[in-house]
This record gives structure tokens, sequence and C-alpha cells, in this order.
């Protein structure tokens, strides 16, 4: 009973926005429709760009890029940072240089990825990777150090060597912090990738906003950051859950048994 | 005889920045056949290092340590460890923690699973297998952690007060399997133990240190038949001798 009184007042949170929004817009016309449509006209933008796949276009065309991007943040940064967890030398030598590049928001790239990769999918990408590679890299460094040191010496009583430790301790330990760097290279990743759509290619849902919003289409600009947010929502989701299952051991708690 | 371990005036010193701390001081101390040596000793007087010394985990600042007549140079796997902590690998189930050692050797996968039952079921965690650590109580972690050194066939096993965190019952029940392991193993065991209930119970022979710097006091040979009864005169009277002794060096650090 408890758990479906929460369900229902965070129904009821979004329900009341909608239909105050609603009645300030069709009823009482607080707003020109092109500042602010009602949601019965951003509803019906929507259903029409479900039914004719144009929201499934861009839709497919900003996850492909999130996730070429990702990737190669992923294939690049999680190496990179065991080896700079690892071995102190390789992060003194990269520590000042990630420290120089840190604080650079990745939109800032914007005007390098044009420079470097001209119009077009190589520009997304890159701003992606720049924006999913440092929490990723950030990540996997804290995990590797923080591998609980009595774990590594239990490896070294066994007769493992260095390479074995790292292989069958170091990483699957840091695994989980690992994993969390993806998912934040992920959240960012996916901002990255709107904001270089507005920008650096054709098609994908920041494009489909920034068209939009040229020619007034108010309710399809609502359209594309709806769809933003709900994709964002799930890709989280997702990461989260299957974390969830991967990393059963690291919980206090076991579920379903 | 195979793993014998010589302590030849072995002395261990800690560099800092405050400066230099003497944590062990000339230790002199031989382990034959399969015997179970316990030591007890204040806090602080070294005996982790001492352990961890024989294990490869830290070097010796003088003298040195043999095993069957070669100096110890880093870790091998004929020298088990068993830690006070809980330090089964959080990621692996029972079986899998067991199976570690079996891996590093290269064991093929059938024969690995084959020697890990044994010591599973040796521990009697046979209900356990497939069980992640979190999903253990204390005492069942601590049999796993043993099974898993046990797995790769070491001829000495260092405990480091393996049992220091587990309630008195469960305490007492391993304490009787480890010496039906010991007895089956035929393996040496240096046991260490801030009790010296315990230490009585199990030892061949307790050895008592110092306060630090840490060094033998004097060996006690218990060579009471077992099993033993905790109760029996005989086990009363050694165990008052050894808390004597004990005590001495434990009032040596309060009055410091
Ligand atoms: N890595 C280290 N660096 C500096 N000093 C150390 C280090 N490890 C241990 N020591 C010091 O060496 C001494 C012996 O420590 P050790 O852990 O061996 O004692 P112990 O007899 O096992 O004590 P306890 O019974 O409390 O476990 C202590 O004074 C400790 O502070
Ligand atoms: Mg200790």
């Amino acid at each position: 009973m408890p758990r479906l009184n929460k369900l229902l007042m965070q129904i009821s949170g979004i329900l009341a926005v909608i239909v105050i929004w609603e009645l300030a817009t069709t009823y009482l016309h607080l707003f020109k429709p092109v500042i602010l449509p009602p949601p019965s006209t951003v509803l019906v933008s929507m259903i029409a760009m479900v039914g004719n796949g144009e929201i499934f276009m861009h839709a497919g065309y900003s996850l492909m890029r999130v996730l070429l991007g990702f990737l190669v943040a992923a294939v690049v940064a999680i190496p990179l940072g065991i080896a700079m967890g690892w071995v102190r030398e390789i992060s003194y030598v990269i520590d000042p240089i990630m420290e120089v590049l840190r604080p650079i928001p990745p939109i800032a790239w914007i005007g390098l990825a044009l420079l470097w990769f001209g119009l077009g999918l190589n520009s997304a990408v890159f701003l992606v990777f720049i924006g999913a590679f440092f929490p990723i890299l950030l990540n996997t460094v804290s995990g590797v150090r923080s591998v609980d040191k009595k774990l590594i010496e239990v490896a070294y009583t066994f007769g493992a060597r260095d390479l074995e430790v790292l292989r069958k301790v170091v990483i699957p330990a840091a695994l989980p912090t690992i994993y969390t760097g993806m998912r934040v290279g992920m959240g960012i990743g996916w901002m990255c990738v709107v904001a270089a759509e507005m920008v650096a290619v054709k098609y994908g849902l920041g494009n489909l906003i920034l068209e939009a919003s040229n020619f007034l289409q108010t309710d399809r600009v609502f359209v594309g950051m709806i769809t933003i947010g709900i994709l964002g929502l799930v890709i989280n989701v997702i990461f989260q859950l299957a974390g969830d299952r991967v990393f059963a051991w690291q919980k206090g708690v076991s579920k379903g048994e | 005889m195979a793993g014998d371990i010589k302590l030849d005036h072995v002395a261990k010193e800690y560099q800092s920045r405050g400066g230099s701390l003497l944590a062990i001081d000339d230790v002199s101390l031989e382990v034959r056949d399969n015997e179970f040596i316990c030591l007890v000793g204040p806090s602080g007087c070294g005996k982790s290092t001492l352990l961890r010394m024989i294990a490869g985990l830290d070097t010796v600042s003088r003298g040195q340590i043999l095993i069957n007549g070669t100096p110890v140079v880093g870790s091998c796997p004929k020298v088990g460890f068993v830690f006070q902590e809980y330090t089964l690998f959080p990621w692996r189930t029972v079986q899998k923690n067991v199976e570690f050692g079996l891996e590093l050797k290269k064991i093929p996968p059938q024969q690995r699973k084959e020697t890990a039952d044994k010591y599973i079921d040796m521990v009697g965690l046979s209900n356990f297998r497939d069980s992640y650590p979190h999903q253990l109580s204390g005492g069942m972690k601590q049999r796993t952690a043993i099974a898993r050194t046990l797995a790769v066939g070491p001829e000495i096993l260092l405990m480091d007060e393996p049992f220091g965190a587990l309630d008195a019952q469960t305490r007492n029940i391993l304490q009787v399997q480890l010496l039906e392991i010991w007895h089956k193993e035929k393996i040496k065991i240096i046991f260490v133990t801030h009790s010296v209930d315990e230490a009585v119970f199990l030892a061949d022979k307790v050895a008592i240190m110092t306060a630090r710097p840490g060094r033998i006091k004097e060996i006690v040979d218990v060579g009471i038949p077992r099993p033993r009864v905790r109760t029996d005169p005989e086990v009363n009277q050694i165990r008052d001798a050894i808390l004597k002794s004990l005590f001495t060096e434990v009032k040596k650090l309060s009055d410091h």
C-alpha cells in the first residue's frame, strides 16, 4: 500500500504540471503558442512524428553518435586509467595534462571539432568522446587505486605475478567504480551529442530542436526536448539495472534469493 | 622434512620520517616436523610482522629466514597465509575463491573443481559453494579462506589471528576443525593469537614474545595429548604459566 501511495504521488506531480500548463495555455491564453504551446498540441505533434517515423530517425542518429563516441572514450579511457592507477610513474606524467584539460567544458571543444573534423558525424562523435572520456578515466584511476591492499597481498601469497594480480584482483575489484564512470560518462555524452547536433551535423534530436526553433515550431521543440529527456532516463535506467545485476556481489544483500 | 622453517637472528626495522622503529629484534626460531606453533605476545610486539616476513610479504632488515634451507624472497604458494581480516574476493563465489590459487598454478578446470570441492567439503561448506562472500557469516568466510589456502597444498600455514573476529562458539568449533585439518594435511602451522586459551588448546609449542622490540621470550612445550579438554587441570596449569609470563610483558607496555 505505501508503495502504491508513493507511485500515485509521483504521478500526481507530473499530472499537476500538465494540467496547469494546459489550463494556462488553452483556457487562460496566458502565453502565445509560439512561446508555450499547450501540451495537447505537443502531444499531437509527437504522435504525428512517431507515426511518420521522424522522431525515430532523429533519435536513431543521436543514439548512434553517442554510442560511437562513448565506445571510443571507454576504449581509450579504461586502459589508460588502469595504467595510471596501477603505475604511479604513468600518472605522474599524465596527471598534469589531464588537470589542464579537465576544467574545459566539453562544449568548448566544438570550435576545434569543426576545424578538425568539419561538419558531420566525426565532429559529434568527437564531442561525445571528450564529454565521456574524463568521468570514465577518473573513475577508473580511483577504482584501481582504492582496491583493498589486503586482497592484493592475498594474491601475492598465492604466488601471483604483477600482471596476474592486475588481471585477477585489481581489475575485477575496480569494475564497479569503472562502471559508475561509464554511466556518468554516458550521461555527459548524451548532453554533448545534443549540443553537437545543434552546430555540426544534420539530423538528430539536437538538430530537430534547433531547426524547429528557427521555424518557430515550438511544439516540435518540446517534442525534441521530451524525447531527449526520456531517452536519457532510459539509458541511465538500463545502465543501473545491468549494473545491479552484474555487480550483485558488491551489495550487502542479494535480491531474488 | 618438507617446509622446514628457520629464523636466524631476524630483525625488522621500519623506516619512517620520524626516524626508525625497531619492530623485531633478533628472533631465532626453528619449526620442524609437523609442528603446530602458537605465537602470543603483547599488542604491537611484531607478531604480524614476523608472519609477513616468513610469507615474503615484508623483507627482513637483518638476519635471514630459511625455508627448506633457502632464503625467502617474495611469496610462494608453499607458504599459505590466512589473514585476520576477511579477505575473500567478493566477486567470486566460495567455489571460485577456493579455485583462485589453482588458477594461478594453471591447473585445468576439471581438476581445479575436484580439488576445490575436496577442501570445501573439508571445511563443511558444501552447501555454500555458489554463495558470494556477502552471503556468508564471518565463520564461513574464514573457513572459505582456509580452504582457499589449503587447496594449493602448502607445506606451511601461517595464520594471523584468523579467528579473532569470531564469537567464542564459532571459534571453538573452528579450532577443533583446524586441528583435524592439520592432522590430515600434515603441515606446519604458525598461528598468531591473542587468546592464551586458544594457544594452549591448539599448539604443540607456544612461543611467547616480549613487548616491542619483539623477541622470543620463551617457548613453552604444551605436551598434553589431544583431544585436550579446556578445563583440564594440566591445561589450566600451562595456561596460567603462559599468562603470567605474558603479563609481565604487557605490563611493560603500560609502564612506558
Ligand atoms: N608498515 C609499517 N610501517 C611502520 N611501522 C609498522 C608497520 N607495520 C607495523 N609497524 C609497527 O611495527 C610494530 C609491530 O607491528 P605488528 O603489526 O607486527 O604487531 P602485532 O604484534 O601483530 O600487534 P597486534 O597484536 O596488535 O596485531 C608496531 O609498533 C607497528 O606500529
Ligand atoms: Mg597483528
